[in-house]
């Protein structure tokens, strides 16, 4: 017996993986289910229609960059939801803490999952930008720098504020508070200065909004002065690492 | 059963779903975030068309609160089961239907009473477009709150909910012309546009506010789809309350 | 199998003693001892404790209302391979005491370790070396079970192959073969739940908190838990479960622990703590609750709603019977059980609150 049990002991993995388990996850709930990934293609362009149908036809382009951004930034209220869910409703999460896998980990996989029924949303709003706007390789890469960048910020929100949830009715109100007000401050469908300037200082603290800017700059959408990239993207990566940090820090992986 | 008896408990009911919701102000107050990203987009980029907007939003807030009825059905059965208690109860389902329904919409009256004192000052108009609007109003309530409660029934989990959710709010409140005018939709779709609840209701309303020209036929069309999609599915609604209960 | 840490009175099963800070050290400091000279001998660190906690105290302090006093001084250990059970009512401190030691949740005051290691300090070294079935947790529902034991393995760290096999084994272990590929959203509560324990069982680590793991299982599915932790604890893994199922405490357990109102009330095996009640055989009287004072003599009374148990021994049994068709009230016989020895612990009934 004395043995068996070392042997159980020595033999057990130190360390979790994220990925095999979290892409299955993510996964299986696309594909049993694809209306969940039809949505988040649809519902970009539902909006981009009704956006064509307002606003001058010159900002097109800048709305579909907008609607790409603005995808990559509602997984934060997946990610929160699926999170608040899994810990509340399900214990889930508990599982996961009683194992080698830790809270990065953890917090990775949630993201990632929401990640896969976003992609194809993305893909497409892609092809769409190519074909209304002539864009470089170098303007490919800011787009996918800036959607990585926003995908990780806002996912960790997300799951900052998931936490301190109690109840999953509380999901639905406060993924609406914290994440359509940020897509309503940031200007992702149209040119920040034709915001009113109160407006225009407010929106520049928040991460979105560097990203629509460094983005509308790659791609020749938006005239910017000289080194404002630089500092978007500075700003951005910022914003990304104190996010990362409130993540890792408010999120509570042990209950007190 | 007796028709009185029939609707008993729906009061109380009523009364114990708006209790229930005000506990959770925060979703009211959440739930006109959606209508104000519409507004502040339609005043950056058209201000022009405020004020039909601002219609767009009463009438988008109120079909809003299907989806919550959506929400809470399916919280409420999924969850927690709560509804077998009340089916195996004197109370009937088409009480217990109309109880969520009525409460939400009255817990959820406040913000739209903020949208409207916003329309009343930024485009005040007579009280015969108040009239329709109000009638317009009760109209939609009734379509989506029946709408919400027939979608609630036929999911298991709340994660699978959403996406339905969210396309038919967007199919039926942004693409149609409920936030833009009805003139700005091609000629060969304005037919759809007037059959739809949501749209149909605002431009009645705009209509009846000087906002927009609509024709004779456009009126007859709009109002009587209106009618006809209230009436048929409160119907609906009350026939599938009883029947998802003897299924539940 | 005999734990090492209950020593009973000599040349018999001994009773089971209320147990207090003191009588569960002089347990844990033999074994440590032999821990250290094992550490000496293999120049590693060596605890012949799976888990050993002292007095471990938990106070939640709510929104609103009061600070609520969950666990008010818990001492307790398990030695590698045992299977324990925790036994209570509603709210004694069960699942708070076992999340503490999962690390799931982090106490107020006091010591818990894990194989040597502590949970508070050092939770990121426990955790490849536990797992825990929650109370009322749920699977992914858009996953099947064998999807979903599959997945929790790999998140794990555990290679595919093996994986793969484990989770066969633990669907058979669990008879859940002909529901293995159905979305866990379409099982039936029960079903969910041995999805669950299977998630749990197949990753075999060497320590796992089990969260009243049958409820809702119908009594074959109970069973084929009960039989495959056994089997787990015959292979090397060593078992801390809550429950307030008198008859898996008594069948599956090899001790037990009694809390009551976040304390250890009384700790030993089925057998000590039977023994204790004072009789072997309990006669039940219906309606006998206003005969206490006739049938008080001939042994202890506990009272049961309008029932009457009476603990005896065989030599009572026909006067006991005599009395009761005087009295013109039903009575009938059977072996002391778990229930008696904890309504004598308690003082109550384990569902009353």
């Amino acid at each position: 017996m004395a043995g068996a049990v070392e042997k159980r002991l020595e033999g057990q993995p130190r360390a979790g993986r994220v990925l095999p388990a979290f892409a299955l996850v993510g996964w299986r709930w696309v594909s049993r289910n694809p209306v969940a990934t039809i949505v988040p293609i649809l519902l970009p362009f539902m909006f981009l229609y009704f956006l064509w149908r307002i606003s001058d036809p010159r900002y097109f382009p800048l709305e579909v960059v907008g609607a790409m951004l603005f995808t990559t930034q509602n997984i934060g209220s997946w990610c929160l939801s699926d999170s608040a869910y899994w810990r509340i409703e399900q214990r889930l999460q508990d599982l996961f803490v009683a194992s080698p896998m830790g809270k990065v980990r953890y917090l990775f996989g949630i993201a990632f999952s929401n990640l896969i029924p976003a992609a194809p949303a993305l893909a497409i709003l892609a092809v769409i930008l190519a074909w209304v706007t002539p864009v470089s390789l170098f303007g490919w890469l800011m787009l996918l720098a800036a959607i990585l960048v926003i995908w990780v910020t806002f996912s960790a929100i997300g799951l900052a504020v998931s936490s301190r949830l109690v109840s999953p009715r509380e999901v639905w109100p406060v993924g609406n508070l914290i994440f359509t007000t940020l897509g309503i401050i940031s200007p992702l469908y149209y040119p920040i200065t034709i915001l009113p300037p109160v407006w225009q200082g407010v929106a520049r603290f928040l991460p979105a909004t560097y990203a629509a800017l460094l983005v509308q700059d790659a791609l020749g959408l938006r005239s910017a002065v000289p080194g404002e990239m630089a500092l978007d993207a500075v700003l951005l990566l910022v914003s990304a690492v104190v996010g990362i940090g409130l993540a890792l820090r408010l999120y509570r992986w042990r209950e007190r | 059963m007796a028709f009185g008896l029939r609707w008993a408990g729906t009061g109380v009911f009523c009364a114990t779903e708006i209790r229930v919701q005000f506990h959770e102000w925060l979703a009211i107050l959440t739930g006109t975030l959606v209508q104000a990203v519409l507004l502040i987009f339609v005043w950056v980029l058209a201000r022009d068309i405020l004020p039909i907007a601002l219609i767009g939003a009463l009438v988008y807030s109120v079909f809003l609160i299907g989806q919550r009825v959506l929400n809470e059905a399916a919280y409420v059965r999924i969850d927690h089961k709560l509804n077998e208690l009340y089916h195996a109860s004197p109370m009937s389902p088409e009480a217990y239907f109309l109880g969520m329904s009525t409460g939400i919409f009255l817990a959820y009256l406040p913000p739209i009473l903020v949208i409207a004192v916003v329309t009343i000052v930024v485009a005040p108009f007579g009280l015969l477009p108040w009239g329709v609007l109000i009638a317009c109003l009760l109209a939609v309530w009734s379509v989506s709150a029946s709408l919400g409660y027939f979608i609630s029934t036929l999911f298991k989990d709340m994660k699978t909910i959403w996406p339905y959710s969210s396309l038919i709010t967007n199919l039926l409140g942004i693409v149609p012309p409920v936030f833009y005018p009805l003139h700005l939709v091609p000629e060969g779709w304005r037919w759809l546009a007037l059959v739809l609840p949501t749209s149909s209701a605002t431009a009645l309303v705009n209509g009846a506010a000087g906002l927009e020209v609509l024709s004779g036929e456009d009126v007859l069309l709009a109002g009587g789809s209106l009618a006809v999609e209230a009436i048929a599915l409160f119907i609906f609604g009350i026939y599938w309350a009883r029947r998802a209960a003897r299924e539940a | 199998m005999t734990s090492p840490l209950w020593r009973g009175k000599e040349g018999g099963s001994g009773g089971a003693r209320p147990r207090t800070s003191s009588s569960y050290k002089n347990d844990a400091t033999a074994l440590r001892t032999r821990a250290i000279y094992a550490a000496f001998r293999l120049r590693r660190r060596v605890s012949e404790l799976a888990l050993e906690a002292e007095d471990v105290r938990k106070t939640y302090h709510g929104r609103s209302g009061p600070a609520v006093e969950a666990l008010r001084g818990i001492s307790m250990a398990l030695g590698k391979g045992e299977r324990v059970a925790l036994l209570g009512r509603n709210g004694a401190g069960k699942t708070t005491f076992l999340r503490i030691a999962s690390t799931l949740l982090a106490p107020s005051a006091g010591r818990v370790e894990v194989f040597g290691l502590n949970v508070t300090r050092n939770p990121e070294q426990v955790r490849p070396l536990i797992a825990v079935v929650p109370q009322e947790g749920k699977p992914f529902f858009h996953l099947t079970p064998r999807e979903q034991i599959y997945a929790y393995l790999r998140a794990r760290g555990i290679d595919r192959e093996i994986a793969k096999a484990r989770t066969e084994q633990a669907l058979t272990q669990m008879d859940l073969e002909e529901v293995s590929d159905r979305l866990c959203i379409t099982l039936s509560g029960g079903q969910k739940q041995r999805a669950m324990v299977a998630t749990v069982i197949a990753t075999e680590a060497p320590l796992l908190f089990l969260d009243e793991p049958t409820i809702g299982m119908d009594p074959f599915a109970r069973r084929r838990v009960w039989e495959s932790l056994r089997r787990l604890t015959r292979s090397g893994s060593t078992i801390l479960l809550t429950t307030h199922y008198l008859d898996e405490a008594e069948a599956l357990s090899q001790r037990l622990y009694i809390l009551e109102e976040g304390r250890v009330l009384v700790a030993g095996t089925a057998e000590e703590l039977k023994h204790q009640v004072g009789g072997t055989l309990r006669v039940t009287i219906a309606d006998g609750g206003r005969l206490r004072d006739a049938f008080a003599s001939f042994g202890t009374c506990v009272r049961e709603a309008e029932s009457l148990h009476v603990i005896t021994g065989p030599e009572r049994i026909n006067e006991i019977m005599a009395l009761a068709m005087r009295e013109k009230v039903s009575a009938t016989v059977g072996p002391v059980t778990l229930e008696e020895a904890f309504l004598r612990a308690v003082g109550r009934s384990i569902d009353e609150e």
